[in-house]
C-alpha cells in the first residue's frame, strides 16, 4: 500500500465522518465547524491528486472564508438550536446511529451507492494518463482560465452577480404592510421603497 | 497564447443580454417609476435578438470551442427571447401590484435568459453545466421574491434544496463521462463512444447520472416532485417562465448531450426516455385532474406536456427532434398566454382557484375566449398549433417503429381533455359573484394578443415553421 492510499484513505474518512457530523448534529455551531473540516479533508485529496492550487484555493475559500462566514451568521442570528445538544456530541451520534431514519436508512443508501459504484470503477478502463507533472501547477491552471477556459471564468462570474442580486432582493429587509393577501395594494409610485 | 476563435460578433446577444441586466440594476437605483425597467428590458431584449442576425446559418465553434452558434442555438434562442419579452410584459402589473423589488427581479430575469442562452449554446458540458446553474441561482430568488407569502418561500425552499442536490447529480455524471472519455466536449466524447468506450460500465453510470440530473430540470415523473409546490408558489409571471423557459432549456441540454455526445449509447438511452415520456405524461395528466387550483392545475399539466415532448427523444431520429423543436414552440406562446389570463384574474381581486374563473366571459370575453384557444391547443384539438405540435410527434414516434408510444400519446391526449374542459366550464357555465368588467391592462392585452396570434398562426400556417424547424433539426 502506498503512502498515498494510505494519505488518501484517512483523509477520505475524516471527509465522509465529519460530512456525515455536518447534518448529524443538533447544534448548529458544532455542524458548521464539522464542515470546515470536511473542506479540510477535501483539500486534503486535493493535495494527495498533485493540485495544489485546488487545496490552497479550497482552504482559501471554504475553510476561510465560508465556513467563517457561515459561524458568523450562526452568531449574530440569534437562533435557539445553538444552546441545544450541549456537549453530547459524540452521545448524541451514538443515538443517531441506532435510529432508523437518521442512522440505518442513509448509511445504508450510502453504502450501498459507494459499493455499486466500486463495482462499475473495477470493471472499467481507464484511460492511464500521467498527471500533469506538479510545480508548474499555478502557471497551467491561470493560463488555461485566461485562454481556453475564459468563457466558463467570465460565465462564473455572471453567476456570482446573480447570486449577490438575488440575495440581496431576498435579505432586504421591506417596512411595508403584508402584501400577502394584496388585491387592491397602492399604486406603484405611491409605495414607499424600503431599503 | 491566444484564444482560438475570439469572436465577438457572434457572442453578441449573451453580452448584450448581460450588460441588459446589469443597466436594470443600476437604473433601478435612480427612477420610481418601475415601469421604465420593463421597457429597458424589452429594449435590451429587442437588440439581442437583433445580435443574432449576424450569426443566422453560420455554423461556428467560438472562444475555445466553448461556444457553438449554429441554427439550433438560433432558434432556441429566439424562444427564450420571446418567453423573456412576454414575461416582462406580464410581470409589469404584477410586480407593481406586490410590491415585488423591481430591478432585481427584471435583472434577475434577464441573468436566468443568459442562463437559457448557454444551456442551449454550447457543446461543452461545463458551460452546459455553468448554463443550468446560472438559472437555477436566478430562479431561486425569483421564485422567493414574494417574501411576505409564506409559500413562496417555501416554494423557493424546496426548490434550492433539490436543484443544488440534482446539479450535485449532474456533476457527478460529467466527472464519469470525463473520467473515461477525457474530454468535456460533446464532439470528442461521442468519437470516444465510437471508438470503443461505450462498452464501459462507468460510461453508462455517467450517461445515467446526466440524465437523471436533465431530467429534474424538465420535471419528468420520478424527478417531478419540487415542480408543483414550485410552480405554485412562485411568483405569477415566474411560474410561466420557468415553465416554458427554463424547460425548454432543459430539453435544449438534453438533445445537445445525448444527440450529440452520447449516440454510442443511444440503444439505452432511448428506452429510458420512452419509459420516462410514458410515466411523465400519465402521472401530469392523472393528477391534474383533481387539481383546484389554477397554477397547480398548470404545474401538472407542465409536466403531462414535458412527457410529450420526452417522445421526440424516445424516438431519437431527425423528425423526432424537429417535432420536439416545434412543439416547445408552441407551448412556450400558449402556456404564457394561458399565465397571462391567470395573471389578470389574480390581479383583478380574485385568487388562484379554478372557482374564481367563474363568470369570466361576461366579465372580459376577450380573456376567456382566449384561455379558451390556449387550452384547446394545450389538448391538442384542431386547428390550433397544439394540434400539429402533437401531429408531428405522433407521427415520428410511428416512423420510429414506436406505435404503442404514439397511442398512449392519443390517449393521454384524452384523459387531459376533462380539467381543461373544467376549467372552460367554469368561465362560461357558472355566474360571477360580481359581474363587473374586468379591467384589462395595455401590457397583458398586448401579451395576450402576441401570444393568441401566434398560437393560431402556427395552426393555420404550421408547414413554413415546420420547414424552418426540420432545417434547424437536420443541422444539429
Amino acid at each position: 500500500m502506498s503512502l498515498d492510499l494510505i494519505s488518501f484513505i484517512v483523509l477520505g474518512i475524516i471527509t465522509l465522518v465529519s460530512g456525515y457530523l455536518v447534518v448529524a448534529s443538533a447544534n448548529l455551531m458544532h455542524a458548521a465547524l464539522f464542515l470546515g473540516l470536511s473542506f479540510v479533508g477535501v483539500a486534503g485529496i486535493y493535495l494527495v491528486l498533485g493540485a495544489e492550487f485546488l487545496a490552497a484555493a479550497q482552504i482559501l475559500i471554504y475553510v476561510g472564508a465560508i465556513t467563517t462566514l457561515i459561524v458568523f451568521g450562526i452568531m449574530v442570528s440569534n437562533l435557539q438550536d445553538l444552546k441545544a445538544g450541549g456537549r453530547g456530541v459524540w452521545a448524541r451520534v451514538v443515538r443517531n446511529l441506532a435510529s432508523f431514519r437518521r442512522g440505518l436508512v442513509p448509511l445504508v443508501a450510502a453504502a450501498g451507492f459507494a459499493i455499486l459504484m466500486l463495482v462499475i470503477y473495477r470493471q472499467s478502463l481507464w484511460p492511464a494518463e500521467a498527471p500533469p507533472a506538479s510545480g508548474s501547477n499555478l502557471a497551467t491552471v491561470g493560463r488555461l482560465l485566461f485562454t481556453e477556459y475564459v468563457v466558463p471564468f467570465e460565465i462564473a462570474s455572471v453567476i456570482l452577480l446573480a447570486a449577490v442580486l438575488g440575495a440581496v432582493a431576498l435579505s432586504r429587509r421591506d417596512d411595508q404592510p403584508p402584501a400577502g393577501s394584496t388585491g387592491q395594494a397602492a399604486p406603484a409610485a405611491e409605495r414607499k421603497e424600503g431599503r | 497564447m491566444a484564444v482560438t476563435g475570439m469572436n465577438f460578433t457572434l457572442l453578441l446577444p449573451e453580452l448584450i443580454l448581460v450588460a441588459t441586466g446589469i443597466l436594470l440594476v443600476l437604473l433601478d437605483l435612480f427612477t420610481e417609476q418601475k415601469r421604465v425597467l420593463v421597457y429597458a428590458g424589452l429594449a435590451g431584449v429587442l437588440a439581442s435578438l437583433l445580435a443574432l442576425i449576424p450569426g443566422f446559418g453560420t455554423t461556428a465553434s467560438i472562444w475555445a470551442d466553448m461556444i457553438q452558434v449554429d441554427s439550433l442555438a438560433g432558434f432556441f434562442k429566439i424562444v427564450f427571447l420571446a418567453v423573456t419579452a412576454l414575461a416582462l410584459l406580464v410581470s409589469l402589473e404584477y410586480v407593481e401590484r406586490r410590491q415585488i423589488q423591481a430591478g432585481e427581479f427584471y435583472a434577475l430575469l434577464i441573468f436566468a435568459t443568459v442562463g437559457m442562452f448557454l444551456m442551449a449554446s454550447s457543446l461543452n458540458l461545463l458551460v452546459i453545466y455553468l448554463g443550468l446553474e446560472l438559472v437555477a441561482i436566478a430562479s431561486y430568488a425569483l421564485v422567493g421574491l414574494l417574501k411576505q407569502d409564506g409559500r413562496s418561500v417555501e416554494a423557493s425552499i424546496k426548490y434550492l434544496l433539490v436543484s443544488s442536490a440534482t446539479s450535485a447529480v449532474f456533476l457527478f455524471g460529467i466527472s464519469l463521462v470525463y473520467g473515461t472519455t477525457g474530454s468535456l466536449a460533446l464532439p470528442q466524447i461521442a468519437q470516444a463512444l465510437a471508438a470503443g468506450a461505450a462498452s464501459q460500465p462507468v460510461l453508462f453510470a455517467g450517461m445515467l447520472f446526466l440524465l437523471a440530473g436533465l431530467a429534474f430540470k424538465v420535471a419528468a415523473f420520478p424527478f417531478h416532485m419540487w415542480a408543483p409546490d414550485t410552480y405554485e408558489g412562485s411568483p405569477t409571471p415566474i411560474s410561466a417562465f420557468l415553465i416554458t423557459g427554463a424547460e425548454a432549456a432543459g430539453f435544449a441540454a438534453l438533445l445537445r448531450v445525448f444527440l450529440v455526445g452520447l449516440p454510442g449509447l443511444a440503444d439505452a438511452w432511448t428506452t429510458i426516455f420512452a419509459a420516462l415520456s410514458v410515466l411523465t405524461m400519465t402521472y401530469g395528466n392523472v393528477t391534474a385532474i383533481s387539481q383546484t387550483k389554477i397554477k397547480r392545475l398548470m404545474a401538472y399539466s407542465a409536466i403531462a406536456q414535458a412527457g410529450y415532448v420526452l417522445v421526440g427523444l424516445a424516438v431519437a431520429t431527425g423528425q423526432g427532434t424537429a417535432a420536439m423543436l416545434y412543439y416547445l414552440l408552441v407551448y412556450a406562446f400558449m402556456t404564457v398566454g394561458a399565465f397571462a389570463v391567470i395573471i389578470l384574474v389574480a390581479n383583478s381581486g380574485a385568487g388562484e382557484e379554478i372557482s374564481d374563473f367563474r363568470g369570466l366571459s361576461q366579465r372580459s370575453p376577450f380573456f376567456a375566449w382566449a384561455l379558451v384557444i390556449y387550452f384547446l391547443s394545450l389538448i391538442g384539438i384542431p386547428p390550433t398549433a397544439g394540434f400539429f405540435g402533437k401531429l408531428n410527434l405522433f407521427s415520428a414516434a410511428i416512423a420510429a417503429d414506436m406505435t404503442w408510444l404514439a397511442v398512449v400519446m392519443v390517449i393521454n391526449s384524452v384523459i387531459s381533455a376533462p380539467y381543461y374542459f373544467k376549467v372552460i366550464r367554469t368561465m362560461f357555465l357558472e355566474e360571477a359573484a360580481e359581474a363587473e368588467p374586468v379591467r384589462a391592462p395595455a401590457s397583458l392585452t398586448w401579451a395576450t394578443a402576441i401570444t393568441l396570434v401566434v398560437t393560431i398562426l402556427l395552426g393555420l400556417v404550421p408547414d413554413q415553421v415546420y420547414s424552418w424547424v426540420r432545417l434547424v433539426a437536420g443541422a444539429l
